[in-house]
């Protein structure tokens, strides 16, 4: 089968020989597995086609899970603009050269109306479309995994149609293959319903009881953290919900920012969880967020135990992002904790992921070095085209991973 | 951001142990190799063994060979050292300086690795394989590896349909 273009084939690099020792490690299902683990997703469905034994270890479930707890990392953040099917990708590792981004668009989901992200979580993404139908809206919801560009279409909810509706995927590939969809609608956006969708046995159920009211909360933005999902109001509630349990769980009240300021100065721009911890940042601005501000504002974070929000900094007017511009409004698109070592526990290792709104520039911003770094926005935004504005609730997590939907 | 604490490797900190205590291991060819018992146990393989009652005697590693081992000893000996001062920069260079060798001496270490079951080498020595093989075609692999292409051509192709942007 080699042929003669065999050496044409090869482009003599050190290691494109064979070797008996290759051929050994090869041989190990332990081994091999192990280099397979190693690979980006691209190329593991790429060597499936070597052989069938390859093909069986790539698919077993066993070495899915395997693949999913090992790298669950945030590799990028992206954004859909408004009117615009595209979608942008800021790649967050310094090391990635690669302008190869995982999806253009949606277009690998086929619906006729047109799609809108929801939610992302660990490496699975929400999707929906809606149709009006007199006062009501009829969502159709996608799960789709932009990786490998498997999607699920979601039955109808069992609610019907209704004014209010937003899905939050609870997946967490440590504890389970299977995830949860966890739908929250409500018609008049006072009273509301939990409806769960469970992969596993693919299908919605209601959650019992009265329906639980709410206002203002950032539904939209459930953050999964100690297997539980949460959300806040920039006005300062909170809600979590128990995925397992299915139920709601007392959260402490939401850290006061400045005491002799009133209620309405306050202001909470981003929940979010990283390396296992959750992490919530709050300003005390006095102009509205869509006007120029002073960059001050601090980070708090949540005990492992709910017993409260701790502050672990605070970012004041003269640690200032003035590199970038001073007159300028800011968003914040994410919060990364560093990889380093638990037991330096008294500084942590934070950067904060700022886009400054309107330009067309994103910077990681790391809190310990007070080193600010230009991220790559992919595709490159024209320049003199619209401006891009960016905001955190509507900035979703890309995680490579091959978990099935 | 200077910090007051002296970084000076301590002594091991685990209860009993001895800091200055050595094992002998014997190669495959024979060959008797005396190391700090620190620097033996980054090997879970070996640390069970000194727990099994092995530590007085000569260790047999009966697969590995003298320049191999020697080798893994490399390792070992630096990441103590590394273990002790946590600098992720110096330790990324000196591993990617440590990785250059040939074909053959990688995957003989991969074996040490495994077969004494030390987790950063083996990470580190499969990470290097899953590097080569990235971006090459499946023929490519398949020489490699000398496997022997079983996947019929239909099999293939519905491979790549299934994963057509992958092969883009």
């Amino acid at each position: 089968m080699l042929g003669a273009n065999k050496e044409a084939d090869l482009e003599d690099e050190e290691l494109e020989q064979t070797s008996s020792s290759a051929a050994i490690v090869a041989d190990s299902d332990d081994l091999i597995t192990n280099i397979f683990l190693h690979l980006p997703i691209k190329s593991l469905l790429r060597i499936k086609s070597v052989c069938k034994r390859w093909l069986s270890l790539i698919s077993d479930p066993f070495f899915v899970n395997l693949r999913n707890r090992t790298t669950n990392v945030v590799s990028a953040l992206f954004f859909k603009r408004v009117h615009s099917s595209e979608l942008y990708f800021v790649f967050l590792d310094r090391n990635n050269s690669n302008d190869d981004i995982p999806i253009r668009d949606l277009s690998f989901v086929e619906d006729s109306v047109g799609l809108e992200v929801t939610h992302s979580c660990n490496g699975l993404i929400c999707c929906r479309s809606r149709r009006r139908c007199t006062d009501y809206f009829y969502f159709t919801y996608y799960i789709c995994n932009p990786t490998t560009k498997q999607y699920r279409k979601l039955p109808p909810t069992l609610g019907g149609g209704v004014v209010h509706s937003f899905v939050n995927i609870a997946f967490d590939p440590c504890k389970s293959p299977h995830y949860k969809a966890i739908c929250i609608s409500s018609n008049d956006g006072w009273h509301w319903q939990i409806e769960i969708y469970y992969s596993e046995i693919k299908q919605w159920r209601q959650i019992c009881g009265e329906p639980f009211t709410s206002l203002g909360m950032n539904f939209d933005r459930g953050v999964l953290w100690n297997g539980a999902m949460h959300w806040i109001s920039t006005e300062g509630s909170s809600l979590s919900f128990d995925v397992e349990r299915e139920c709601f769980r007392r959260m402490p009240s939401m850290p006061l920012i400045s005491i002799d300021r009133e209620y309405r100065n306050r202001m909470y721009l981003y929940i979010g969880e990283s390396q296992g911890h959750l992490y919530l940042i709050g300003t005390d601005f006095d102009r509205p967020l869509d006007e120029p501000q002073t960059t001050c504002f601090h980070i708090f974070e949540m005990e492992t135990d709910y017993s409260g929000w701790v502050l672990k900094y605070q970012v004041d007017s003269d640690v200032p992002i003035a590199p970038i511009h001073l007159d300028i409004c800011f968003s914040i698109l994410h919060l990364v904790r560093g990889e380093g070592d638990e037991e330096e526990e008294e500084e942590e290792d934070l950067s904060l992921v700022i886009h400054t709104v309107g330009d067309h520039e994103v910077f990681s911003y790391n809190l310990k070095d007070i080193a600010l770094r230009k991220l790559r926005i992919v595709p490159e935004p024209i320049q003199n085209s619209r401006p891009l504005k960016f905001w955190w609730s509507s900035t979703y997590q890309y995680i490579e991973s091959i978990c099935y939907v | 951001m200077a910090s007051s604490s002296s970084s000076l490797p301590s002594p091991s900190s685990s209860s009993s142990s001895s800091s200055s205590k050595k094992l002998v291991l014997r190669s495959s060819d024979e060959k008797h190799f005396e190391v700090d018992e620190a620097v033996a146990l980054q090997s879970e393989m070996i640390k069970q063994m000194v727990e099994d009652g092995f530590g007085g005697d000569v260790i047999p590693l009966l697969n590995v060979s003298s320049n191999i081992l020697s080798k893994v000893i490399d390792y070992c000996k630096k990441h103590v050292d590394f273990d002790s001062k946590k600098k992720m920069d110096d330790r990324r260079r000196w591993d990617a300086e440590y990785i250059d060798v040939g074909v053959d001496e990688l995957y003989h270490l991969i074996m040490a690795a495994n077969y004494r079951n030390i987790k950063g080498l083996l990470d580190l020595t499969c990470q290097k394989v899953a590097d080569t093989i990235k971006g090459k075609k499946p023929k490519q692999i398949r020489i490699i590896f000398n496997i022997k292409n079983d996947v019929t051509p239909e099999g293939e192709q519905k491979i790549r349909k299934e994963h057509s942007w992958a092969f883009e």
